[in-house]
């Protein structure tokens, strides 16, 4: 697991509540709390954590911990010179 | 268990996962909190409000309040606040808050704007408030909750550029005026109050407040960003309808209300004035003196020597002056004793009372020893003092009442008074220490009317107990052998106005005081004194030799049954009650701690 990962479950876990063992793998579909209130806080904290902005067609797409992992690795890259 | 600072420091980086976990351990319990304002908040609602909650719930809590919301269906504001059966009336709440924005409330003013006639602009701002208004009403007549509505912000992106402010109506200019009448709803509807959400934005800053692709996306308008600060905002208006309210702020001198320490750098060598760091003590003490116009008393507790603090309060950059202070405590005790001293002196409880001093010890020790009192974090820096001071949400206020302007003189002169006394270390340094300023003029036409009274109401204070009306005021002022003087006293306090009076008939040689009154009000202060001599001097001038006085026992004035003996008079050989002063002796002197200040023939001020 890489830095980004482990700061990412940390963060999943304060905002949904989850326990940490649960995070790695934790969707929308598969977490009872991940709903689609908490589906924008998640991804305003990610924004907020990371320093990425989501594009509106992506964000309801990105529905598990390991999606949103994936797209802000990418986006960073995209940032990085 | 943590406490209600430890809160603030868990949120003092805000984040949303800081705020969501802060909401967890406040649901939770692990937080000590102290007493707490319950307050149950309904949310009427246009859009997404949810994402606020969290931190809404946590700044309550800092701000005072612990709520409990509900909030109504998405987009059905209207029939909720109409409908008594809805959820927002069945929540029973104490305040109801009416979220909508200009695409709800005035869509006509947010779109193709240019290509809008005056009219229908006009028409557009001017339905908006009176459906608003409607609303309120209806809400008013289901509900004595407290109904919040907002101020709407204009759009960051006028639709005529940067030439808005040229187009008439502009833009802008129209959602002011919208606002405007927003305002007077709660003017004309009782139990509403408005929270200048405008305002708010334009402060926070205006460009990046929305986020559009959470608003397309859930009608989430507010950036992440802003979420705290807007919350705080709310926290602010709530905790004040809530009555979480303080009276007093008790501020330090040492490098709180100037830069440096006075026993150290010298009455002149401490830092006020235009130059920094003065100029941030100036603007602190600016501050200051505006929330005492609204209503807060300020009160000082310094560990200093007095009369350095004095020669301080002499300087003229100092804007504070003496008579802004309510209370003083500048001493050598310790602050908690000092704070709790101020709050019984001005008949506060701890609880109304906020305390700011730049050292953390002293807070530390304020606030562990009296946990009721507000101590607010107070930054190193005084170019902050400002904001820090304008952060308190509890100095703040939704509307100023005519009481709230006058309060602070209200309080400040008894309260002055009376330390001065306790302090002075014999009753003439106090009288000197208030600075007592005379004046005696001859009653002219505007002020016949106060002297009358001044002989109708004086029962105690009173030789003769002669009533005299208006007319008969006026008439002998007119008449060429008598006069009517009025003294009025000043002191660094304030202005007592016309207090005294005196009536004397001249004859060949002779001057008879056929009227000597003075109000209870400043008994004790030498000003009968002060008249009589007057009385004396202005005989000697008309070439009168002797002053003759006379005392009319009544039921409440034995207190002046020997007035003339105790002044130098020489009771008549025979007749009781008669008094004579020969002022070829030389007259009267009149107290020394008592200025004359200039006297025109007539006092003019009504």
């Amino acid at each position: 697991m890489n830095a980004l990962n482990g700061r990412l479950s940390g963060l999943v876990a304060r905002v949904l509540d989850l326990p940490a063992a649960e995070v790695d793998n934790a969707s929308a579909d598969s977490t009872p709390g991940w709903d689609s209130l908490a589906h924008l806080r998640l991804l305003m904290a990610v924004e907020e954590e990371f320093g990425v902005s989501f594009s509106p067609d992506e964000i309801p797409e990105l529905d598990s911990v390991r999606r949103i992992g994936d797209a802000v690795e990418r986006l960073q890259n995209e940032k990085a010179p | 268990m943590n406490t209600r600072a430890d809160l603030a420091a868990a949120v003092a980086t805000p984040s949303i996962a800081a705020y969501l976990d802060a909401a967890r351990a406040l649901r939770d319990g692990r937080y000590d909190l102290g007493p707490l304002r319950p307050l149950r908040v309904a949310i009427a609602r246009a859009f997404t409000v949810e994402l606020l909650l969290p931190y809404l719930g946590v700044e309550c809590v800092l701000a005072g309040v612990r709520v409990e919301t509900h909030v109504g269906q998405f987009g059905t504001y209207r029939q909720e606040l109409l409908d008594p059966a809805s959820s927002i009336f069945a929540f029973e709440p104490d305040v109801a808050i009416l979220a909508i924005g200009a695409q709800d409330l005035v869509p006509t003013l947010v779109s193709d704007f240019l290509l809008r006639s005056p009219d229908e602009i006009a028409a557009a701002r001017d339905d908006a408030v009176a459906e608003l208004r409607s609303l309120a009403e209806a809400f008013r007549s289901t509900s004595s909750a407290t109904l919040l509505i907002h101020t709407i912000p204009p759009p960051t992106f006028p639709a005529a550029g940067a030439g808005d402010r040229r187009l008439r109506p502009g833009q802008r200019e129209t959602f002011e005026q919208l606002n405007q009448g927003i305002a007077r709803i709660a003017d004309q509807v009782p139990g509403v109050e408005v929270f200048d959400l405008a305002a708010h934005i334009a402060g926070a800053g205006q460009v990046g407040w929305e986020d559009p692709r959470f608003d397309l996306l859930a009608r989430a308008p507010f950036a992440a960003k802003h979420l705290p600060g807007l919350a705080r905002a709310y926290a602010r208006v709530l905790a004040l309808i809530a009555g979480v309210r303080r009276k007093c702020v008790v501020v330090d001198l040492d490098n709180t209300l100037w830069g440096g320490v006075v026993g150290e750098d010298g009455w002149e060598g401490v830092k006020l004035g235009t130059d920094y760091p003065g100029a941030a003590f100036s603007a602190f003490q600016r501050a200051l003196l505006d929330l005492r116009q609204r209503g807060v008393l300020i009160a000082i507790a310094s560990k200093n020597e007095d009369a350095d603090v004095q020669r301080v309060f002499d300087r003229s950059e100092m804007l504070l002056k003496r008579e802004h202070i309510a209370s003083w405590r500048v001493d050598w005790r310790d602050k908690a004793t000092s704070v709790t001293e101020i709050a019984e002196e001005l008949g506060l409880g701890l609880d109304a009372v906020v305390f700011i001093d730049d050292d953390p010890t002293e807070r530390a020790l304020v606030s562990r020893i009296l946990p009721d009192v507000e101590v607010p974090d107070w930054p190193r820096e005084p170019a902050e003092f400002v904001q820090a001071l304008h952060a308190i949400p509890s100095l703040d206020t939704l509307r100023i009442t005519g009481e709230d302007r006058g309060r602070a003189d209200l309080y400040r002169t008894e309260a002055r008074r009376e330390e001065h006394r306790r302090h002075s270390a014999s009753i003439e340094d106090f009288l000197r220490s208030l600075e007592l300023r005379a004046a005696v003029a001859r009653v002219g036409p505007a002020t016949a009317a106060r002297a009358a009274q001044l002989t109708q109401r004086t029962n105690q204070f009173n030789l003769t107990l002669r009533r005299y009306s208006e007319s008969e005021i006026a008439a002998l002022a007119a008449s060429p052998d008598h006069e009517v003087y009025v003294l009025s006293l000043r002191d660094r306090f304030g202005d007592a106005g016309r207090v005294a009076l005196g009536i004397v008939a001249y004859t060949e040689e002779a001057a008879r005081i056929e009227a000597l009154l003075m109000s209870c009000r400043v008994l004790g202060r030498g000003v009968e004194r002060f008249l009589l001599a007057h009385l004396a001097a202005a005989a000697s001038s008309r070439a009168a030799t002797v002053l003759e006085g006379t005392y009319t026992p009544g039921p409440r004035n034995a207190q002046v049954a020997d007035f003339y003996s105790r002044h130098g008079f020489v009771p008549h050989a025979s007749l009781p009650h008669r008094w004579s002063l020969d002022l070829r002796e030389g007259g009267l002197e009149p107290p020394s701690w008592i200025v004359s200040e200039e006297t025109t023939g007539v006092i003019g001020r009504q």
